[in-house]
């Protein structure tokens, strides 16, 4: 037997359990991003069911769990490698050019993150890069969740609209076969009429008139069947157009208000009993008091402590209990 | 005395009282009853349950809860019958299923500020707005309430206890442990809720009074004698660590889905001197609440009942 050679494992055999896709073409590879070592999906299971466990390659000894382990997606491992390194970046990079007043504010943003994936791929002051990287996370924790969940929301909008685009579809496909059918039915009407004519054509008139009204109202129906669709086809953008405008589906066009908008709800003057004119009133006890700077950096006024004696005074002049009583 | 309303069943239970769902038989209108829990009146009358009774017969708002009448039954306990508002502004922010739309929150904070411009306006400092003494009504009119820590604006020789307003909502000099304080503290936990609003979170979760100071600061710069004067007299300044006030443009990505002038507005109620901040005079009259989009209507708020009301 020959013995395998590690560094170079034969494109279509797991090198942990020798089976080859030759005799079992069902043979599924699985990497993981750890090392990016191909074994089979069998091996993986048996290997890594009960935990972590060192990678089975001689001198490679990386522990790998299971959940990391994905299909391979590029042929090409550094591909693969750079798009798994490239992804974790962006995660935590992602901000979008409209988040930069200026575009070279981005752009070095941009070169930035092709620095870390070009180090991270080429194994270049990796710690660092990775100290660099956790920092920028750390700082930037509240803006990365916000990028996110935006984006969560941009990819759930796309979803949307392809769950209308599809459903869409399947209506207008519906109502075109329907369509297809009224005029099959209709040619096939057209040649019973022409039989019709050649087996009788004593009751020429009488067949021809019943055939006539029931041509006229296929016609009709699939007139009827052709507006539905344009009318589908109308409402269809339309609701498109909203979910680009990020509105809900439902929601109605907004009615202009012709009622202008008034801060405080109409209730901002009460004309009161009394006024307080500035610089009239003075109290040199309180005066002197107030000139503190206690008093002044935490923020207190004196003319609103004379306000709400005011107030208190002549609150409930004019009022007649009685009379409020009685309404 | 109590003949006239109804008690259905316990809602809630504070450190001070009972809150009941009851009805006023007149009327058949839902009402709470806050039944005070007096002790045989033992050490006297709660501070708090005075305040309330005080403050709210003062004040008559669509935006503050309605003192509807006080009674006493069997000569034990003290009720205050209140507006029933089954619903508050932390339940909304914290039921991650309803969605929020920058109009829904210029429509609540539009009537927090009208609560709180007429408490100010009437003298009265509310010292304990937060998202869960902001109720909701049936109709979403947003109402403050709990005035267990309201006060009068003072003389100058009253010295009131910086000790006041729920952690997260303190305003920075309240932080510094001033006496002497006016409504700007109020303004300060409007600022803070809107932009807990925004962020769904709340903004400055210190996790104790010294911890408060350095998320405050680290937020919004630690104040300096040149941005605000006099600040360095106050008590409790000492030891700070000196953050730099946050740039547009970091404000501008915590932020991220606010406009601009929604920004300027939230400066001007986070402004760290309280002679600087905005009053609500100034808050209200903001073109933020003139530019589209127009405010919610009320009744179109997203809503959510409390737990184990139906």
């Amino acid at each position: 037997m020959v013995e395998l050679d590690w560094n170079n494992v034969p494109k279509d055999m797991c090198p942990v359990c020798k089976t080859d896709k030759y005799l079992s073409p069902e043979i599924q590879f699985k990497i993981n991003p750890e090392c990016y070592h191909k074994i089979c999906d069998a091996c993986v299971d048996r290997i890594f069911s009960l935990g972590p466990s060192p990678c089975p390659y001689p001198n490679c000894g990386k522990i790998l769990r299971k959940n990391k382990f994905k299909t391979q997606v590029f042929d090409d491992l550094e591909v693969e490698k750079e798009c798994d390194i490239r992804r974790r970046v962006l995660n935590i990079y992602n901000k979008k050019e409209a988040d930069f007043p200026l575009t070279d504010d981005y752009n070095s943003y941009q070169e930035e993150i092709e620095d870390i994936v070009y180090k991270l791929l080429h194994k270049i002051d990796v710690e660092k890069t990775e100290e660099q990287l956790k920092e920028y996370s750390i700082a930037n924790k509240q803006s990365i969740r916000m990028n996110n969940a935006r984006s969560d929301q941009e990819y759930e909008k796309f979803i949307r609209l392809q769950k209308l685009e599809k459903q869409y579809k399947s209506q207008r496909n519906r109502l075109n076969r329907q369509i297809i059918h009224e005029q099959a039915n209709l040619k096939n009407l057209e040649k019973m009429k022409t039989i019709d004519e050649l087996q009788q054509p004593s009751e020429e008139k009488n067949s021809e008139a019943v055939i006539k009204s029931v041509k006229e109202s296929m016609k009709n129906r699939s007139n009827k069947y052709k507006k539905q669709l344009v009318e589908l086809e109308n409402k269809y953008l339309k609701q498109r157009e909203i979910i680009i405008k990020n509105q809900q589906i439902n929601s109605k066009k907004k009615k202009e208000v012709k009622i202008p908008f008034t801060p405080f709800n109409g209730d901002r003057m009460i004309p009161m009993p009394y006024r307080l004119e500035p610089n009239r009133y003075k109290d040199p006890y309180m005066e002197k008091m107030v000139d503190d700077v206690q008093f002044m950096a935490g923020g207190y006024k004196l003319d609103l402590y004379y306000e709400r004696s005011l107030n208190e005074a002549f609150t409930g002049l004019n009022c007649y209990i009685e009379e409020e009583k009685a309404n | 005395m109590s003949d006239r309303y109804t008690k259905e069943r316990k809602v809630g239970e504070g450190t001070y009282a009972v809150v009941y769902l009851g009805k006023q038989i007149s009327s058949g209108k839902d009402v709470a009853i806050k039944e005070i829990k007096t002790g045989g009146f033992k050490d006297g009358l709660d501070m708090s349950a005075i305040r309330e009774v005080k403050y709210l017969q003062e004040l008559s708002h669509e935006n503050v809860i309605e003192l509807i009448d006080v009674f006493s039954d069997s000569g034990k306990n003290l009720n205050l019958v209140l507006e029933f508002l089954p619903s508050d502004l932390e339940a909304i922010i914290n039921d991650k299923s309803i969605m929020i739309v920058p109009a829904d929150i210029k429509s609540w904070m539009l009537m927090t500020l009208r609560g709180v411009h007429h408490c100010h306006r009437n003298g009265i400092l509310h010292r304990d707005l937060k998202p869960s003494n902001l109720l909701i009504s049936p109709t979403g009119q947003l109402k403050l309430a709990d005035f267990g820590l309201a006060r009068a604006l003072g003389s100058p020789n009253e010295k009131f206890t910086s000790n006041v307003v729920t952690r997260w909502y303190r305003a920075p000099e309240l932080l510094f442990g001033s006496h002497h304080y006016s409504g700007a503290i109020d303004v300060w936990a409007v600022g803070v809720i809107f932009a807990e609003l925004m962020l769904r979170t709340p903004y400055l979760p210190g996790k104790d009074d010294a911890d408060q100071v350095v998320v405050t600061f680290q937020a919004l710069g630690t104040p300096t004698e040149a941005i605000w004067p006099g600040v360095s007299h106050l008590p409790n300044y000492n030891n700070l660590v000196m953050y730099p006030p946050p740039s547009r443009q970091e404000l501008r990505n915590r932020f991220a889905a606010a406009t601009e002038s929604a920004l300027d507005l939230l400066c001007g109620m986070l402004t760290l001197d309280p002679n600087k901040r905005w009053d609500t005079d100034k808050c209200l009259t903001h073109k933020y609440f003139v530019e589209q989009p127009r405010p919610t209507e009320p009744l179109k708020l997203p809503k959510k009942e409390k737990k184990g009301d139906k």
